[in-house]
């Protein structure tokens, strides 16, 4: 099976880095701006625990993306499409690894600081 | 007889009277004509000259700094022509030298790269050249009368707000960057569509040169980044012409929103100005070293990389404006993510270095140079990224150094390669003597005296920005060895400037692809004709040159894909973006004047909102539009044409005809960039709200049932109407088609009303930010929909003229796109200025 549009997987990892990357930030502004760091729930902020389900989210359809470039079968004599499935997968891995690394301070750091 | 039979089983012409017959078509005459010239040679040689010339004078300006600063207490500049010659110099390297420099070095080189005749719209690159060159020469001509900006190149407010500079010099900056705005992002447009449609036939995606891969990746990053900017330059203009209060807190502005929006686009500027320069490394590099550059997909997927990575981290200049610590992590992180696809880059040069036979040719010396200047720039960059230092060096000539080592490292010496990897590809000759290495021994060490020196006086505490400092300080010596190494590296450029001189003047002739590179740029004639090639090759690898080293004489005997004249027309194929099957054929418009007069019109309401002709520059805005209306029967057809011959026994469709032609990519991408602008906008709004002091405003927008209402319906009617009118269907009946376009005509105009009804009722713009957003945000949406009225107008005429068939839709096609996404930008509007209040009524 082949996508519609297979040029818009190299980018579309990075795509969903850029979505975590924004609504990260854009959480973390408006929950310190309405009090969010107060209110606790099972032992975290409510800021911490958003931003948390913000990123695992991403980081799942990261994880969804992935596995569904890897699985892409295709002719083996169709090289162009080889690789750019290729390309697909190391971006993917890519803007993973970008998504970890962006969040890794949210369990550690005070939000609202 | 003009028209050859186009069949090349039997070429019907010698080689020279098919360059003849190509040549009196695509080829500019001189005199007066020239001004008229749209061919990609010619304003892509333009372009390279022009941003040169820009880099003497950004030179120039440096050395007066120097030369400031050499000595303490120097009275050789007073303080406020010494501001201006700063800014002018940032200004002057990053707006007009660096950007445009890549934009000409795309539009010379991409259409010989990728095995086509010109550029997708070759119009559009002439216009972008008359904007860069009058915007430029608003800057300059404001510098010769002491009137240029002088808030530094990143404008802070409220420095540059009338408070602080109530001259006209920061409009200045706003207008004249603006203006080469307009050009970077037609540039941008052009470019992604040339690379993704009008490729040689067989040219797959995973075929394309390396190069070709950068340029796309950082044309798509100049549609993204540029819109913040253009977008925050028209707020901070506003502020100051109408006194709408963005960036002032008393007034629930706030500065820092300039700081984002100027660094939103400020940080991908960076990279912007890198990824072209990288490119050519992976180019000159792979055939200097005599093999194939290692890991082609490593490198693509790492540019991507870095495109996304470079918007994250915007905020690592603004990490002392006290912003949560989580969220400094976040942009920390992105800062320092950002190295390692510059890493992998880095290591597939040195590999291909290590794995090939290099030969220290004189391109290689200044890649060289590259390496060991880019690698310390790089270094520092980390330093700076890692939050604790940052709060150090902040604003000291560190800073300064590091950049420098980026930018120079980054661009100026790649481009000093490349510029003697292909001069003999433009001038079809070679240098006689060895000038160039001594340029380059010159450069190198006149610059690492400037400004390796130069981290030290930062790290002794010498700020940048300022206009002298004392004996006592300790930074005499430093400043006095930086400012000889600039004289140093000076002299090392002017002696650049007489080799490229002498050898354009006095090289011997070389023949055809001088370092037995690979790819097509190298299959012309040098210098090259303006056609490119006499007939387009059919691709089947990476390295076409390599395959068949006598592909460009047979191409320019006729034995490829168009060798012939037909028409009069100037052709070239398009291709599926992916694979690179023919799909179309694309006729190029000729030259002709209609760029360089609208350029003078969109001059003059730039001029005309600088000196405050408001009625003036809505006459100039009209003119632009009627102007713009011109250039459209040239890329038209009045009939059917059918499948056409195009060589080799095959046939493809006029791109008038064909499913996908490069304007449907062009609008696109050009509303790509406006939503890009409007989403600015939305942060901004948000922004204020959460940030800025002195919230709530006095008074919030009233709920307005008719305006919404009546908003609504038109926005839904013309939506439904231009989409229905452009369907084949319908199509194939003119009295409907126009009729419909009639009613999404008649559906703009009630949502204009609308609109107007809402604005009536928003409360004083000058007051608060608050209602100064909101009122902008109406007139964004009501701005697209009169465009909208335009459209539908359009599409009448064009269907009355003849130019609309049910195979030849595309006028009507990208009236629909348009609305439909005028739809959804009024949508948004309404949704932001009623719903915000509403849902942001818990928040302060
Ligand atoms: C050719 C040799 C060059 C020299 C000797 C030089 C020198 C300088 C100096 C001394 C400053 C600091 C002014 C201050 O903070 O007081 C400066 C600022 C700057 N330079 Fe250069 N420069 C050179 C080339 C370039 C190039 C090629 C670029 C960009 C492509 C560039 C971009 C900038 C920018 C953006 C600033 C900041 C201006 C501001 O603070 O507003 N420079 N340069
Ligand atoms: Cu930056």
């Amino acid at each position: 099976m082949k996508p519609r549009l297979p040029l818009l997987l190299i980018p579309a990892g990075f795509v969903i880095w850029a979505s975590a990357f924004t609504l990260l930030y854009a959480v973390l502004s408006l929950g310190c701006v309405a009090g969010w760091q107060s209110e606790v729930i099972a032992g975290m902020t409510l800021v911490r625990l958003v931003l948390l389900a913000v990123w695992l989210v991403h980081l799942a359809a990261l994880i969804v993306l992935l596995i569904y470039c890897v699985q892409l079968r295709h002719r083996s004599a169709d090289r162009t499409f080889g690789f750019l499935r290729r390309a697909a997968i190391g971006s993917t891995v890519a803007a993973l690894a970008a998504t970890v690394w962006t969040g890794v301070a949210i369990p550690a750091v005070t939000p609202c600081l | 007889m003009t028209t050859d039979t186009p069949d090349s089983r039997h070429p019907p012409v010698s080689a020279i009277r098919l360059h003849k017959r190509l040549e009196a078509v695509w080829g500019t005459p001189p005199g007066w004509a020239r001004l008229s010239a749209v061919n990609h040679n010619v304003v892509g040689r333009r372009f390279i000259l022009t941003a040169f010339v820009f880099f003497g004078i950004g030179g120039v300006l440096a050395m007066l700094i120097r030369a400031q600063l050499a000595t303490p207490r120097s009275a050789f500049l007073g303080p406020e022509i010494y501001n201006q010659i700063f800014t002018m110099h940032g200004t002057v390297m990053m707006f007009l030298f660096a950007i445009p420099m890549f934009e000409g070095f795309a539009i010379y080189l991409l259409p010989k790269l990728l095995g086509a005749r010109d550029m997708a719209f070759p119009r559009l690159g002439a216009y972008g050249y008359w904007c860069y060159l009058f915007g430029g020469s608003i800057l300059l001509i404001a510098l010769a009368f002491g009137l240029a900006p002088d808030g530094g190149w990143f404008m802070y407010t409220p420095l540059t707000s009338k408070t602080y500079s109530p001259g006209i010099n920061a409009d200045i900056w706003l207008i004249g960057v603006t203006f080469v705005e307009v050009s970077a992002i037609s540039a941008a447009i052009e470019i992604i569509a040339t690379v993704l449609k009008t490729r040689a036939p067989g040219m797959s995606i995973d075929k394309m040169p390396l190069l070709a891969w950068y340029l796309l990746v950082t044309a798509f990053m100049m549609l993204f980044g540029f819109p913040p900017l253009i977008l925050g330059s028209v707020l901070l203009e506003l502020e100051r012409a109408f006194s709408l209060p963005f960036f002032d807190p008393t007034r629930g502005g706030d500065s820092l929103l300039w700081q984002h929006l100027f660094w939103l686009f400020g940080h991908p500027e960076v990279y912007i100005i890198f990824l072209p320069a990288a490119g050519m490394v992976s180019t000159i590099l792979p055939t200097l070293a005599r093999r194939e550059i290692i890991g082609y997909g490593w490198i693509v997927v790492s540019v991507v990389a870095l495109a996304f990575l470079s918007f994250g981290l915007w905020v690592h200049h603004m990490f002392t404006v006290g912003i949560p610590h989580l969220a400094l992590a976040f942009f920390s992180s992105a800062s320092t993510a950002v190295a390692v696809p510059t890493a992998v880059q880095i290591f597939a040069w040195i590999g291909t270095l290590a794995a090939g036979r290099p030969q220290l040719k004189l391109p290689m010396l200044y890649l060289l140079g590259f390496f060991s200047v880019f690698v310390i720039g790089g270094l520092t960059g980390v330093m700076l990224a890692i939050v604790p230092f940052n709060w150090q060096a902040h604003d000291t000539h560190f800073v300064v150094a590091h950049l420098h080592y980026v930018l120079v490292g980054g661009f100026v010496f790649p481009m000093l390669a490349a510029a003697y990897y292909w001069l003999p590809h433009f001038t079809g000759r070679v240098p006689r003597h060895s000038l160039g290495t001594a340029a380059f021994w010159l450069i190198m060490i006149g610059f690492n005296l400037t400004f390796l020196v130069m981290h030290w006086t930062g790290l002794l505490g010498m700020p940048r920005r300022i206009t002298g400092y004392g004996p006592e300080t300790g930074w005499e010596w430093p400043n006095l060895l930086s400012s000889i190494g600039s004289f140093t590296m000076a002299i090392g450029f002017a002696l650049f400037a007489i080799d490229v001189l002498m050898h354009w003047r006095h090289g011997k002739r070389c023949d055809r692809n001088r370092w037995g590179a690979s790819t097509l740029e190298w299959a012309t004639a040098t210098p090259p004709p303006s056609y490119n090639f006499a007939s387009l090759p059919q691709i089947a690898s990476r390295a076409p040159l390599a395959d068949r080293p006598d592909l460009g004489n047979r191409l320019a005997a006729g034995d490829g894909y168009l060798g012939f004249v037909r028409h009069q027309w100037l052709e070239t194929l398009g291709v599926e973006a992916v694979t690179g099957r023919v799909e179309q054929i694309v006729r190029l418009p000729n030259r002709t004047f209609i760029p360089l007069v609208t350029a003078v019109i969109t001059g003059l309401f730039f001029v005309a909102v600088l000196f405050k002709l408001y009625v003036l520059a809505l006459i100039a805005l009209v003119a632009v539009v009627a102007a713009a209306l011109m250039w459209t029967p040239d890329s038209g057809e009045r009939q059917d044409r059918g499948a056409l011959p195009i060589g080799n026994g095959e046939s493809a469709v006029l791109h008038s005809e064909a499913a996908s032609p490069p304007s449907l990519w062009a609008i696109w991408l050009a509303l790509a960039a406006d939503a890009t602008a409007f989403a600015s906008l939305g942060f901004g709004l948000l922004f204020l709200w959460v940030v800025a002091p002195n919230w709530p405003p006095p008074e919030w927008l009233q709920w307005s049932p008719l305006g919404a209402a009546l908003t609504a319906a038109g926005l839904a009617i013309a939506l439904l109407a231009a989409n229905v009118a452009a369907m084949r269907r319908v199509v194939a009946r003119a009295p409907w088609r126009e009729a419909l376009l009639a009613i999404a005509a008649s559906g703009h105009i009630v949502a204009l009303t609308g609109i107007g009804a809402i604005v009536l009722v928003t409360p004083a713009p000058t007051r608060h930010a608050y209602a100064a957003v909101v009122l902008v945000m109406l007139l964004y949406a009501g701005l697209h929909v009169a465009i909208g009225l335009v459209f539908a107008g359009f599409g009448i005429w064009r269907s009355r003229a003849g130019f609309v068939s049910p195979v030849r839709r595309i006028d009507l096609r990208l009236g629909a796109i348009w609305t439909s996404y005028t739809a959804a930008l009024g949508a948004a509007a309404l949704l932001l200025v009623f719903g915000l209040p509403l849902v942001m009524g818990t928040v302060r």
